[in-house]
């Protein structure tokens, strides 16, 4: 699950925001600097990379607002079926 | 007694398309271009499925000869993303079945149109240029022929078994019957020209189309590579934006390139070489495309928005599908059901490039979900490919345009939803 933590911290920072990897935290407000073929740039790498479908209606503000969120959004998704 | 068997109005694409295949078939067609080549021309980039046209021609080896930029995909850069960062489709992820290379052409027109036309006459059609055609000529409700300026003030009758109208934008034919009408929903216009000195695109992207979205509804750029580093780019708006307040060209067009930062950035260097077109008032339909003895190809059906890069698609299809109609007339004497099976199958693809327009104008982050979605990305590089004609392309369209519809629809009611125009501004 780290793995999983530092794949998507490393490709938010350098596919989505064009920084380096150190300069984004877990915490770093993510809104103000992605816009829109950022964040679906960010959602295909999610579903191509950890295998998960995320639904349009998930492409809301609280599951994008931080590295953080993102993670657990993916997690979500991630996580069997009960 | 007749001059040819088919008159053609137009050597642009579809005209000297239509005059090629006639001649290959072995019938005597006469294209009448009003203009001399090489000619200047908007229409730079083609979708992969016309290499299918061109190929039956016999016309690819000239392509390669004269060393025309091979496009291999397209991508797009947002207003305020990151400098430099794009989204991108490559021809080669999903090629059509029977493809047979990976790549189709940006084409600068003028040099691209004049080794067209003389490919006609070689294979066969009589081409005359600098002959404008006043008016198709009737007898009755059949058309018969055309009065053909040839030289200033001095007109001459030429009569033939069908007259076609491939006169582009002029829709020479479409005006003389009354028959165009504007478009309800569009109404775009154009400004471009050519440069030299913008910053090339990332290795592994050079011949990619590019489009950049601007700050600005239903606006946007395009960036074609062509030959020797030069580029052509262009910006489409709406009417209403064009040219506010009296403004200059130079002062429009830059401040449209300043609402895209990638585009700004790429182009910081760049120096026009050419210049500048307008195209205006482009988005338009005719009511009727077929008649007794006439039909009509190309731009002179109809012309939307060149979001897709289809219209060269479309000149060229037409001319294929109008040379089937034709020589199924001849050969059976059938030809109101041969034109009429033109019509539906023209009708139909031409339907589908439309609604794929206006279902990328209603929200265009559906568009790039879609393009990035694994499960619908091979239906949209599929469509795009063109050639959307067939049954089978028509119907992954249509399920396609449904499904965007639908997540159209259940965007707009979620006012939280991030793919919302304008949900996500970045700043600084
Ligand atoms: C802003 C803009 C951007 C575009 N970008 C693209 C693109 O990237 N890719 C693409 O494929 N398409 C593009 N298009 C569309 C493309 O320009 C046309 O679809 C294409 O040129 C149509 O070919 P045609 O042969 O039907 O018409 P044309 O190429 O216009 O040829 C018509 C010919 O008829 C001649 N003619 C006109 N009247 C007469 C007359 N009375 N007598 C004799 N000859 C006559 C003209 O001189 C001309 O040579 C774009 C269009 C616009 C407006």
């Amino acid at each position: 699950m780290d793995d999983m933590r530092e794949k998507l911290r490393r490709f938010i920072a350098e596919e989505i925001l064009l920084e380096e990897h150190s300069s984004v935290g877990d915490d770093m407000p993510l809104l103000e600097s992605l816009d829109s073929l950022g964040l679906l740039t960010l959602v295909a790498y999610i579903e191509g990379q950890f295998d998960v479908e995320i639904p349009q209606g998930d492409l809301v503000p609280g599951n994008f607002s931080t590295p953080l969120a993102v993670e657990q959004l993916v997690r979500v998704h991630l996580a069997p079926a009960p | 007694m007749y001059d040819a068997d088919v008159i053609v109005i137009g050597g642009g694409p579809a005209g000297a398309t239509l005059g090629a295949l006639l001649g290959m078939g072995g019938y005597s067609a006469m294209v009448l271009e009003r203009d001399i080549h090489p000619r200047h021309h908007v229409g730079e980039s083609l979708t992969p499925s016309t290499t299918f046209v061109l190929q039956r021609l016999g016309f690819l080896p000239k392509m390669e000869e004269a060393g025309f930029v091979h496009k291999r995909g397209a991508a797009w850069t947002a207003p305020r993303g990151p400098l430099g960062r794009f989204v991108s489709i490559a021809l080669a992820e999903f090629p059509a079945p029977d493809a047979f290379q990976d790549y189709t052409y940006n084409i600068e027109r003028d040099t691209f149109d004049a080794l067209l036309l003389r490919h006609a006459a070689e294979r066969g059609a009589k081409v005359l240029q600098g002959a404008r055609v006043q008016e198709v000529l009737f007898d009755g409700e059949r058309a018969v022929g055309v009065r053909v300026e040839v030289v200033d003030g001095h007109t001459i009758d030429l009569r033939s078994r069908v007259v076609v109208d491939a006169s582009g934008r002029a829709a020479l034919l479409g005006n003389q019957l009354g028959m165009r009408r504007k478009d309800p929903n569009f109404d775009q216009y154009s400004l471009f020209a050519w440069f030299e000195g913008l910053e090339p695109p990332p290795p592994g992207y050079e011949g990619y189309l590019f489009l950049h979205f601007l700050d600005l509804e239903q606006a946007w750029a395009w960036q074609i590579p062509l030959r020797n580093g030069v580029c052509s780019v262009g910006v489409v708006t709406d009417k209403s934006h064009f040219l506010e307040n009296g403004q200059g060209m130079d002062e429009f067009f830059w401040g449209l390139v300043g609402m895209n930062r990638t585009l700004a950035h790429w182009m910081r260097g760049a120096r026009q070489t050419r210049p500048w077109s307008v195209d205006p008032d482009y988005s338009y339909l005719n009511e009727r495309f077929i008649g007794d003895g006439w039909l009509l190809i190309g731009d002179a059906v109809r012309f939307v928005d060149p979001i897709f890069s289809s219209g060269c698609d479309i000149a060229m299809f037409c001319a294929a599908y109008a040379y089937d109609a034709i020589d199924h007339a001849f050969r059976t004497g059938q030809e109101q059901e041969a034109f009429e099976r033109y019509a539906k199958t023209i009708v139909d693809g031409v339907s589908v490039w439309y609604a794929l327009i206006q279902e990328f104008y209603r929200m265009k982050n559906i568009f790039t979900r879609f393009a990035t979605n694994r499960r619908f990305r091979p239906d949209v590089v599929r469509t795009l490919q063109g050639n959307l004609y067939l049954p089978e392309a028509q119907e992954r369209a249509k399920l396609l345009l449904d499904a965007m519809a639908q997540a159209n629809r259940a965007v707009s009611a979620d006012p939280a939803n991030l793919l919302r125009p304008g949900a996500l501004r970045p700043v600084g």
